[in-house]
């Protein structure tokens, strides 16, 4: 599954996902939906506004882990975002793809709170608690997918924030670099700068955890 | 508290990649309608039944799923109620009974529920009147909204009724609710709360009529007025102190 | 997606794609903070200031429909007899267990036509630390005590089972070491208007 495209290590290839990669809820399948139910959202349709709520809700629970410096925000964070959605709707056009409208409010949410919250908390106590007590488990395999994705998370949590988030709305929310560009105000040029430190940073620091 | 949110979904992190691709192909399954799919349930649905029961028994029970299918009835619940019986080990004189009465109840349903009700609307309110609720309450609430699906709602109040709750005034709650907005997974949540109100000892009228309010509050079509237990419905609904209101 | 050979990347990739599960309660409390603030009159610039931090709200959570991280462990466990009879009929309340409602996000091209289709992912929780085998039986898997066997984290007392369901009314119980089936003593009781034999209920939403 893997092929050589012959583009240079920095430039942008189109891969066929791994099998067990996890589908990402791309832009285009949702547009119409989206649409539909933005309008009556708009004219104070709360079932509406609810089942925006519920499709966006993981990924926006899923972007705030990542991103923020304290995880336990993330409940609260979401919430705020969404509410300044809801509040914002008069206002939204639809010349905007609403879920890169949404990850600009949650993104300037999440910023926000790392301003004001400098303690970094990377595992949480208990989460390392409940580690020590899996004693035995079932398969091997299942043992290292377990450390594998902590690890990840850690080595997450030490990219600089600026380069976190934009390798979150790229990799992770499948926004491409014109849409972020659009969003954030940042060049593609400087974008793609970051997506490579964070990239650069994250391969190193999950290389020397599984050398050899 | 915080923290509980996170940590099981991470400890079951390759367990949810598989329920996604499970959920995932279940959701792509469900839509295979073809005539070949059909056969193929149907084979299936013997094998399922020849395993678990008796010749006898799978004859029986096998001329009511076939008597369903003519009907374009759901033949599911017949067979789940089969193997329920089998499961708890019921003799083959009432396991043939109950599967003739789930039949009923099915016909029953989807009378009620004409003049299109879905598969998933016929078994809820065969549900609903093995629960007890009659049929006649199911067609009123029907017309009142001909074109929801009434999947939930009918669990819902077929849970309610089935905790005690006179009918009327059951029907009187989940109609009221559906007619100012509440979402089925709302609806789901009045009746867990209600039941879980029950459970400690409140009396059924006492917690609806204290349930409704937590809800109707933040539903959308709130009147202007203040929401008095008495204008939610006329259906009989009374006040605290067990007098009806006029 | 990385480059091709970026094999650790794109692993590292595809461990942050995991979706948490829905979490309906916080859907709750989003959209009933979101109609109370629409009759307070609240009007609010598309602004990206401060967010409000002192005015988040915390209302009482939905019960029932809760994130499958509400596990807190109850102090009963289930008492066996080794020789026990097989008495199905007996619905032994000493069993703890919580019927809890995850749901995944499905992308819109999945979802079908036929809503009655449309699957709920739920999770099933039991807890005993005395048993060897714990089984889900329900009206979605034909009670088959064998069908669906449930997990145990190592050393725990925490059985689960993460298992699709249609939207509606579901009937289920568990049996422990194929012997004692036993009802969830965290949801609403049934009585089998046909076999008597006692189950318990759990009512799934739209996915």
């Amino acid at each position: 599954m893997q092929r050589s495209t012959g583009l240079g290590p920095h430039e942008e290839s189109i891969l066929e996902p791994p099998l067990t990669a996890v589908p990402i809820v791309t832009a285009r399948s949702n547009a119409t939906a989206d649409s539909a139910l933005v309008n009556r959202a708009k004219l104070g349709d709360i079932e509406a506004f609810t089942a925006i709520v519920e499709r966006y809700h993981p990924r926006a629970v899923r972007f705030a882990r990542g991103l923020l410096r304290n995880q336990q925000d993330s409940e609260d964070v979401v919430q705020e975002a969404f509410l300044r959605v809801y509040r914002a709707l008069p206002r939204y056009e639809e010349r905007q793809r609403f879920d890169a409208w949404l990850f600009r409010i949650l993104g300037n949410c999440c910023r926000s709170a790392n301003a004001t919250q400098y303690r970094r908390e990377v595992v949480d106590v208990d989460d390392e608690v409940a580690l020590e007590r899996v004693a035995a488990p079932e398969t091997t395999d299942g043992r290292f997918e377990l450390e594998f994705g902590d690890e990840v998370r850690r080595a997450l949590a030490e990219v600089p924030d600026y380069n976190r988030e934009i390798f979150l709305l790229h990799h992770i929310e499948g926004f491409s670099y014109e849409e972020i560009e659009k969003m954030t105000g940042v060049r593609q040029s400087a974008l793609k700068m970051r997506v490579k430190r964070a990239s650069d940073f994250l391969r190193a620091k999950l290389a020397g955890v599984y050398r050899g | 508290m915080m923290s509980r949110m996170h940590r099981v979904p991470r400890l079951a992190a390759a367990t949810m990649k598989s329920l996604v691709v499970m959920v995932l192909v279940a959701a792509s399954v469900t839509r295979q309608a073809g005539a070949q799919a059909a056969v193929q349930q149907a084979t299936d649905l013997e094998t399922r039944l020849a395993q678990r029961l008796d010749a006898e028994t799978h004859a029986s029970v096998m001329k009511v799923v076939d008597s369903a299918r003519v009907q374009q009835l759901p033949v599911e619940p017949i067979v789940s109620k089969a193997l329920l019986g089998a499961t708890f080990r019921q003799p083959s004189a009432v396991i043939t009974q109950s599967v003739n009465v789930v039949f009923q109840r099915l016909v029953a349903s989807r009378d009620a529920l004409a003049p299109t009700p879905t598969p998933g609307d016929i078994r809820a309110g065969a549900e609903a009147i093995a629960l007890g609720v009659p049929s006649k309450t199911i067609r009123d609430l029907r017309s009142t909204f001909p074109d929801r699906s009434m999947v939930v709602p009918l669990a819902v109040l077929g849970e309610l009724v089935a905790n005690k709750v006179p009918v009327d005034r059951a029907v009187g709650m989940v109609r009221e609710l559906m007619r100012r907005g509440a979402s089925e997974n709302q609806l789901v949540a009045f009746s867990e709360k209600v039941r879980d109100d029950i459970s400690k000892g409140t009396s059924p009228s006492e917690a609806i009529a204290t349930r409704i309010q937590g809800l109707i509050a933040i539903l959308p079509t709130a009147p202007a007025v203040n929401v008095d237990a008495a204008n939610v419905n006329g259906a009989g609904f009374q006040n605290a102190d067990g007098r009806k209101k006029p | 997606m990385a480059e091709p050979h970026d094999e650790l990347l794109n692993r590292a990739i595809n461990e942050l794609r995991t979706l948490p599960p829905l979490d309906q309660g916080a859907v709750s409390r989003i959209v009933d903070a979101a109609a109370r603030s629409r009759d307070a009159g609240a009007a609010e610039d598309l602004d990206f200031g401060e967010p409000r931090r002192g005015r988040f709200f915390r209302l009482p959570a939905v019960i029932g429909i809760a994130v499958a991280a509400a596990i807190v462990g109850f102090v009963a466990g289930v008492q066996l007899l080794g020789a026990r009879f097989f008495d199905p009929t007996d619905s032994r309340r000493t069993a703890v267990g919580r019927a809890v409602e995850s749901t995944l996000v499905k992308p819109a091209a999945l979802v079908p036509p036929n809503v009655d289709a449309a699957l709920t992912s739920t999770q099933f929780v039991f807890k005993s630390r005395v048993a060897h085998r714990v089984t889900l039986v329900g009206d979605f898997n034909d009670w088959d005590a064998t069908a669906t066997p449930m997990t145990r984290e190592s050393g725990g007392a925490l059985w689960w089972v993460n298992i699709p369901l249609s939207a509606g009314r579901h009937v289920y119980a568990f049996m422990v070491d194929d012997t004692l089936m036993l009802t969830d003593p965290d949801a609403p009781e049934t009585k089998d208007p046909d076999f008597g034999v006692k189950g318990s209920v759990v009512i799934v939403g739209k996915p």
